[in-house]
């Protein structure tokens, strides 16, 4: 199968990777006779894990819970020769039900509703070598700011890409690598978001460079140019995240501009693990402003959120979402959210 | 809502299989890139092995060094790296993690075929120390060093490190005793889940030491036990033991890029001069012995020169051998001889 971007039409793509994924579910996982074939078994070298998801979402202000259920598979994928990896394919893949969610990803029609949602589906070719550039095709997230260094697929702990960028996830390419001293892609997506398809022109470009993620102190700049829905969005982000025993305080900083008003974000995150680290902590202060035509508009929310992680196949999660400033016009939110994942 | 009842149901259903499962989205899954360029700056490519770490390897690692365990993070899906410069094998990386006081402490660990500690470098740690750990005179006490001589390092409890035999600052003893453990715990793990793939490896290396056209290996079965070679055995030697442990024999038949046999490395445990060593020795086509190398250094300079000697020659009968290297190298040399007749492909690398 190829995966380019003039085949990756959306029911298209889903019946394509549906087959690739029951390809692999069939392929033997292990390597029992301790094979070392190049191009052997398409188990080889492969995780594959199904998961399950189920979230309840209380909307306080108005009065009202929805449900979120997801069940998932995902795969990760590397493709060896005798002489070296020849790069990685990532699946993730899952039909999800939401039921009186009436505040939810645009990509869902109604508050009640059923989708095959792309988190992320790509493959990283990695052949040239450890220090040359490595490339991506599929479906990603934008390399921008804390998100691109904090897994947050399927979690409610979140970062500001959806209002800050207009888009999470993309389809497109990106040029990536890891140094010892840095780390970088460079991207060019549609704009589609979960379509690969550009919509009324649109295309994002973004770059993250930043030191290593594993660090104790981790710095990044990004740049972020894009047209969405006829509206021009650019932006340049700092973001920084510095550990102290088990602690964390992460920080993201974001200048810019959409269409023609001045747009200033920003993120602060306190967390802290147990030295397990079975349970998560964290509280956020999400800052957003725009000087709109109609006046400077300023928005302040906070998350407080706990995920505990009692062994490698549950996960429960709670956060509580507090706005306490919001754009004229927007109402205040409380939502509690409460979420139970399983691997498998 | 009805479809959200299915769910929970399916939820439930699928809450009951056990099995062997990595917490975190496998987005989130980096290859340790940099810090192999740290432990093997020469290196331009890495190869990943990924295999899964069970129960038996929990099992293992509690008999051999308790009262350790791994937890539940260290179970599943796991790589082990080969770092590479274009064909050459350079050595092997492994990250494992740690529980601590400052949470997990993630180690990549750099190790040789023979499993014996190169280097390593912290891929996280959050404790204030780390710098310390890193310092040359630290690690150099580690490095060369396979499991039985790392643990030394551990006292007797188990869990923290002996300062007797490993010399850190006070201020450093408690991570020292995670690096230790973490090391230990590593050796133990590649050892249990890796071992048929590093005895491949070895054979590659090998293979491309003694023949520069080698491109891969076929790994073959346990050949020394065939009837056939038992026969040709028995006939030249009779009941009477050379120092070779033939349980142990491996044998690998060595291909170029077309597919063409340019000879066989066959690898034995000898004993000499009361001296466990392992040998490996690279036979060509035409039955002549091509090298020998050793696992580790010779016994003497003088047993090294008799066996290098052999280099270039081959034997029909034990008639024809003047002493016991020769005759270990007749006892190879039948071994091998049935696996470049037979070009039937068993398992290639």
């Amino acid at each position: 199968m190829r995966l380019t971007m003039d085949t990756l039409s959306a029911p298209l793509t889903a019946c394509r990777l549906s087959a690739l994924m029951l390809l692999f579910s069939y392929a033997p996982l292990s390597l029992a006779d301790g094979t070392l074939t190049p191009g052997g078994s398409l188990g080889e070298n492969m995780r594959m894990s199904l998961d399950l998801s189920s979230r309840i979402t209380h909307f306080d202000r108005a009065d009202e819970t929805g449900y979120t259920n997801a069940a998932g598979l995902d795969l990760h994928k590397v493709f060896s020769g005798t002489d070296g990896d020849i790069g990685t394919l990532t699946v993730q893949l899952y039909w999800t039900r939401i039921d009186n969610l009436i505040m939810r990803p645009g990509f869902f029609d109604g508050p009640d509703d059923s989708e095959l949602v792309y988190r992320i589906v790509n493959f990283n070719y990695t052949g040239l070598g450890t220090q040359a550039p490595h490339f991506r095709v599929g479906h990603f997230e934008i390399p921008y700011g804390l998100e691109h260094t904090v897994d947050t697929n399927g979690n409610l702990r979140d970062y500001t890409h959806g209002r800050n960028l207009g888009v999470k996830a993309d389809w497109g390419v990106s040029v990536n690598g890891e140094l010892p001293a840095l780390e970088y892609e460079v991207s060019y997506t549609l704009g589609g978001g979960q379509e690969a398809e550009r919509k009324e022109g649109s295309y994002v470009w973004a770059g993250r460079l930043g030191t290593p993620r594993d660090n104790n102190q981790v710095y990044g700049v990004a740049l972020y140019h894009a047209e969405l829905k006829n509206t021009e969005r650019n932006r340049l982000g700092l973001d920084a995240m510095w550990y102290y025993d088990l602690y964390g305080l992460f920080a993201q900083l974001d200048i810019g501009e959409d269409a023609d008003n001045d747009v200033l974000n920003g993120i602060v995150e306190l967390n802290w693990r147990n030295p397990q680290e079975t349970w998560l902590l964290f509280l956020q202060n999400q800052y957003f402003s725009t000087d709109r035509s109609d006046g400077d508009q300023q928005a302040l929310r906070h998350n407080l959120g706990v995920q505990y992680t009692p062994d490698s196949h549950w996960d429960f999660s709670a956060q509580y979402q507090h706005d306490s400033d919001v754009f004229d016009g927007a109402a205040e939110a409380r939502i509690l959210s409460l979420q139970a994942r399983y691997r498998f | 809502m009805k479809q959200s009842g299915r769910i929970v149901w399916l939820f439930i259903l699928f809450s009951l299989i056990p099995a062997q499962v990595f917490a975190q989205a496998y987005c989130a899954l980096r290859d340790p890139a940099s810090h192999i360029q740290q432990l093997y700056p020469d290196s331009n490519q890495f190869r990943s092995i990924v295999k899964t770490v069970d129960e038996s390897a929990r099992d293992f690692v509690a008999k051999n060094m308790p009262p350790n365990a791994l937890h539940f993070g260290e179970l599943g899906r796991h790589t082990l790296y080969v770092a590479l410069r274009d064909k050459d094998i350079l050595g092997l990386v492994h990250v494992r993690s740690e529980e601590s006081r400052w949470g997990l402490v993630e180690i990549a660990w750099s190790m040789d075929l023979g499993l014996k500690v190169q280097d390593y470098s912290f891929q996280r740690c959050r404790s204030r120390v780390r710098k310390v750990m890193e310092a040359n005179s630290v690690k150099d006490q580690f490095r060369g060093k396979n499991f039985a001589e790392m643990k030394t390092f551990l006292a007797a409890d188990g869990r923290s490190a002996n300062r007797d035999t490993l010399n850190v600052p006070d201020n450093a003893a408690e991570l020292a005793a995670v690096v230790v453990r973490n090391g230990l715990k590593t050796l133990l793990v590649t050892r249990q889940v890796w071992s048929m793939e590093i005895e491949a490896l070895q054979m590659l290396k090998n293979a491309r030491s003694a023949f520069p056209a080698a491109e891969q290996i076929q790994l073959a079965e346990q050949t020394p036990a065939s009837p056939a070679v038992a026969v040709a055995l028995n006939s030249a030697f009779g009941n009477a033991s050379i120092g070779t442990d033939r349980a142990q024999i491996k044998l690998a038949r060595v291909l170029d890029h077309q597919g063409n046999a340019l000879g066989v490395i066959y690898r034995a445990k000898h004993t000499i001069s009361g001296e466990p060593l392992t040998l490996w020795w690279a036979i060509r086509t035409d039955l002549t012995i091509e090298a020998i190398n050793a696992d580790t250094p010779w016994p003497s300079s003088q047993v090294e020169s008799v066996f290098k000697q052999l280099t270039g020659k081959t034997f029909d009968n034990s008639e024809s051998c003047g002493n016991r290297a020769e005759l270990m190298a007749l006892e190879a040399i039948i071994t091998a001889r049935p696996l470049l007749k037979n070009t039937e492909r068993r398992l290639t690398m």
